[in-house]
């Protein structure tokens, strides 16, 4: 019955600041929509920039120049040399691409070497992928070239030439010419949006905002013990642990309801909710945790404030949130075993969660026991 | 209704009370006098259950206070010095919630009678934090009061307000009845001529003085004053 009292209070001082109550409510779904919106954006102008110079203006180098624009991976600028030099030189494009003059007559008589040229921006890491595609489209206009020619000078016919040549292209199809299949990731994964693929990193904001809020939800444990109604709740004679698993309760309550909408709209479509869903409510409880573990130990509200953001940052980092670690380095990959956002990030991406949720729920109740037990020594100790 | 025997706290290394020896008659409302750091707030935690004490024996009504806490806390109300309230929520849910908390059922009339007697029955749906210091405090001592102890301790539960409301504040525990028992520490030496009977002297956590009032002499500075008259009767 008092454990309801706690809940239910605990619910009405969080409403009683009704415009931080709705800030909580509505900031992570504006802020994961917004970034989600930003990175999906972002994730579409990840092209790499290669300009074309060109030197001689005719229907073959055109082609050739519509063809690359085709590529999905490459931004094409098509600049004057003297641009396309500045610009490499200060690294705002990858290479340049220069169709110098006598192109087009070259290839009709089907030589392939010379043709164009390829500078390289200082910090160029992607000069094979662009030479390598150029070089593509121009051997597939030079060898329909050369086979059109031959055929036409071996049997003088109207319009073989042509016939010959678009003969020859049409073997190119489908691009590229070898016979491996290609296939795009996101379409792999139909019928989710390509967009979808950014969930990994906002599920690692998501990580860091728990983290940060369960570490706000718990400064009663502070405030309520320098404010004396901690006393006062144990001159009514109620049990220290019924009170104080009644507020982890009643915040975790609060936590859960605040993050309901941000949840749905992040776990839409991606499957399994319910086991999502619970592998959330159990970082919630491992962050809920850290913040009660914390917040007995220190007596300033101003520095357990301060530790919170140092601890969600450090861990958001070791852990995982921002990016992935093993792309740096195998000492931190190993070291992000021992931090609940690396458990919560994995069961995100996996279908059996059954490890994830036994390790978060572990550490939150391991650390909510401490937690207890410092509270309990201190008070003896007063 | 309390007996102190010798009573001791050590913390961090420092004696904050040394020896206190002391006996409180049932219904006798003392007023404890002392500079900041004389013990007053430890002593006070220590009657009432919530610090236990490094030497010696406290009794209440027959009970020690190390060995029968549970029992005990439900015959003390005990006011601490801050504002021990949900101060964003209002003056009823807060009395709701305390009368929650309170062991034995908190009747509505009682707490009606309790508001009407500190003047806040027309405040109950304001939230804790719009009310003035002086309605903050009422409350704050009002609630200690929703289980009807015997024992009332008060710790400087005037601090910071205005003597209107340090006047009302008297005059309503006055107003409680020869029954109750009250333990109220203060630096203002009139409020408490005016509410208690006997006034007990604190310093360095040893007790210097212990009398009725009436005995004290009349003094325009409360504390410092009142001490540096004792070490002249002392010498």
């Amino acid at each position: 019955m008092k454990m309801w009292h706690f809940i239910r209070t605990r619910w009405k001082i969080t409403l009683s600041y009704r415009w931080q109550f709705l800030l909580m409510l509505l900031l992570p779904l504006l802020v994961f929509w917004g970034a989600e919106q930003l990175m999906s954006k972002g994730s579409k102008q990840l092209k790499i920039p290669v300009l074309i110079v060109k030197e001689e203006d005719n229907q073959t180098v055109s082609t050739i120049i519509e063809r690359i624009k085709e590529n999905k991976t490459l931004q094409v600028i098509e600049e004057s040399r003297e641009e396309a030099m500045r610009l490499l030189e200060t690294n705002q494009a990858e290479a340049a691409v220069i169709f110098t003059k006598g192109t087009e007559e070259k290839l009709n008589d089907g030589e392939i070497t010379d043709i164009i040229q390829l500078w390289e921006s200082p910090n160029a890491i992607s000069t094979g992928l662009i030479e390598e595609y150029i070089a593509s489209e121009v051997i597939r206009f030079a060898s329909n070239g050369k086979a059109a020619t031959y055929l036409a000078n071996e049997h003088e016919e109207d319009g073989l030439y042509e016939y010959a040549w678009q003969y020859s292209d049409d073997q190119w199809e489908p691009e590229p010419l070898m016979t491996i299949e290609q296939e795009n990731a996101a379409d792999l994964t139909q019928p989710q949006a390509p967009e979808k693929n950014l969930k990994p990193l906002l599920f690692g904001l998501m990580s860091i905002y728990i983290l940060l809020i369960s570490f706000y939800m718990q400064t009663w444990v502070i405030t309520e013990r320098s404010n004396g109604v901690a006393s006062r709740i144990v001159m009514f004679g109620v049990n220290r642990l019924n009170r104080s698993l009644s507020d982890l309760l009643g915040s975790i309550t609060i936590i859960v309801a605040t993050l309901l909408p941000v949840s749905i709209y992040l776990l839409y479509g991606n499957g399994a909710p319910l086991q999502k869903g619970l592998l959330i409510l159990s970082y919630i409880i491992a962050s809920t945790g850290i913040s009660f573990f914390l917040a007995n130990l220190l007596n300033s509200t101003l520095l357990y404030h301060l530790i919170a953001v140092a601890i969600a940052v450090i861990t958001g980092i070791l852990g995982g949130s921002f990016f992935k670690l093993e792309e740096f380095s195998e000492w931190l990959n190993n070291v992000s075993y021992y931090i609940p956002q690396h458990w919560f990030l994995s069961g995100i991406t996996r279908t059996d969660t059954t490890m994830e949720l036994t390790m978060l729920f572990t550490i939150g109740a391991g650390l909510i026991i401490i937690g207890l037990m410092i509270g309990a020594m201190r008070n003896d100790r007063t | 209704m309390i007996e102190l025997r010798n009573v001791h706290k050590r913390y961090k290394g420092t004696d904050v009370v040394k020896g206190v020896d002391l006996l409180i008659p049932q219904g006798a409302r003392i007023g404890l006098v002392g500079p900041n750091g004389a013990g007053k707030s430890t002593l006070m935690k220590m009657i009432a259950t919530l610090v236990t004490p490094s030497k010696g024996e406290i009794i209440v009504g027959g009970q020690s206070v190390t060995r029968k806490k549970k029992q005990l806390r439900r015959r003390i109300g005990y006011v601490p010095q801050e504002i021990a309230l949900h101060t964003s929520i209002s003056v009823k849910e807060n009395l709701k919630f305390w009368a929650g908390m309170a062991p034995g059922k908190v009747s509505d009339a009682w707490i009606v009678q309790l508001l009407d007697m500190v003047g806040l029955r027309d405040k109950v749906n304001e939230r804790v934090d719009k009310l003035s210091g002086g309605m903050q405090r009422k409350l704050n001592i009002i609630v200690a009061l929703l289980h009807n102890p015997e024992l009332l301790i008060m710790d400087e539960p005037t601090v910071g307000i205005d003597i209107p409301s340090k006047t009302d504040i008297v005059a309503f525990l006055k107003a409680l009845g020869p029954d109750k028992t009250i333990l109220f520490s203060s630096h203002d030496l009139r409020e408490i001529e005016m509410l208690c009977h006997y006034v007990l002297v604190l310093e360095e956590g040893v007790l210097r003085h212990f009398s009725p009032i009436k005995e004290l002499p009349h003094l325009q500075n409360p504390t410092q004053e009142l001490l540096k008259h004792l070490r002249i009767i002392r010498t």
